[in-house]
């Protein structure tokens, strides 16, 4: 990607995620972060070609 | 017991966000750690870039303006580091740092390692990131510009009684002799030394951490010494023969 594009991908308008209001108890919440933090459970950064190949 | 470690260093553009990147992939990837790499300069960032992204639909700037929940800003990258990255667009700079504090307390539960790229100078924004570290790692180059901004960010460290894990000096072709004097001058223990190669420009261009897309060049291999001292454990997998190499270096 040379830098002109990457200047306009980079700077296009992000899509902000609509985040429902929640009111999760304490223990609901702990439960959400631990599937995300132990088991992967959140959006993932896309890969790169050297990326595939260095993390499978 | 989770660590919490602030990379820091006075001067910009000494290779504190390489430093992050690299340190948080090989935690996790190499080590195995539960590890989360925040970062926390919110009005330039870019450890997301060095990750390979750059376009997040909700940062850190959201969580520390009270829109989101932590747990909507945190990404996974495929090393199996976990990302908190702040935004690059202008509109969300006006977040508030000094709830840095409470976003690690929540996350400090559940991971090995927290990560913080820090911001560079010692503006209200960085001093809060301090605030939230329990030690810090210093990256300075071999210049006098950046070695007097690294004084400072040490003095500073020290006055508000963070540890100071070391200092790596970054981008740097140096002699043992000079290392022993920036020791001396930083008085702080050096972690490690790490050579200017266009390795490490490359594996940005790649969007992989250069200890994992080009872990056998020089500055892989002095990284890997560094990983050694922070985590006080023999870098995995560092095979016999890049041992041998690693002492000519």
């Amino acid at each position: 990607m040379d830098f002109d594009s990457f200047l306009e991908e980079a700077t296009r308008k992000v899509k902000k995620k609509k985040l429902k209001k929640r009111s999760l108890s304490s223990k609901k919440r702990k439960e959400e972060l631990e599937n995300i933090l132990l088991d992967d459970e959140c959006e993932a950064v896309p890969q790169t070609d050297s990326g595939r190949r260095v993390y499978g | 017991m989770t660590r919490v470690i602030g990379v820091l260093s006075g001067k910009g553009g000494v290779g504190k966000t390489t430093v992050t990147a690299n340190m948080g992939a090989s935690l996790a990837w190499d080590y195995g750690n539960n590890v989360v790499a925040i970062d926390a300069n919110t009005t330039s960032s870019n450890l997301g870039l060095n990750l390979g992204a750059y376009r997040f639909p909700v940062t850190l700037n959201d969580v520390l303006k009270g829109k989101a929940d932590v747990t909507d800003a945190i990404y996974a990258h495929p090393s199996g580091l976990k990302i908190i990255p702040s935004s690059t667009f202008n509109k969300d700079i006006d977040a508030d740092p000094k709830k840095m504090k409470r976003v690690i307390d929540y996350l400090g539960e559940y991971v090995d390692y927290v990560l913080l790229d820090c911001p560079p100078t010692l503006s209200d924004e960085t001093t809060s990131m301090i605030k939230a570290i329990d030690e810090a790692i210093v990256v300075t180059n071999p210049e006098w510009a950046a070695l007097l901004e690294a004084k400072r960010t040490i003095s500073f460290l020290k006055k508000k009684k963070k540890k100071v894990a070391g200092v790596i000096i970054n981008k740097a072709e140096v002699e043992p002799e000079e290392v022993a004097k920036i020791k001396e001058a930083l008085n702080a223990p050096i972690l490690g030394v790490i050579p200017f190669d266009d390795a490490v420009t490359r594996s940005v261009d790649k969007k992989v951490p250069f200890i994992h897309v080009f872990g056998r060049t020089r500055p892989s291999r002095a990284f890997k010494r560094v990983m050694e001292e922070v985590t006080g454990q023999r870098f995995p997998n560092r095979g016999i023969i890049e041992r041998i190499i690693g002492w000519f270096d």
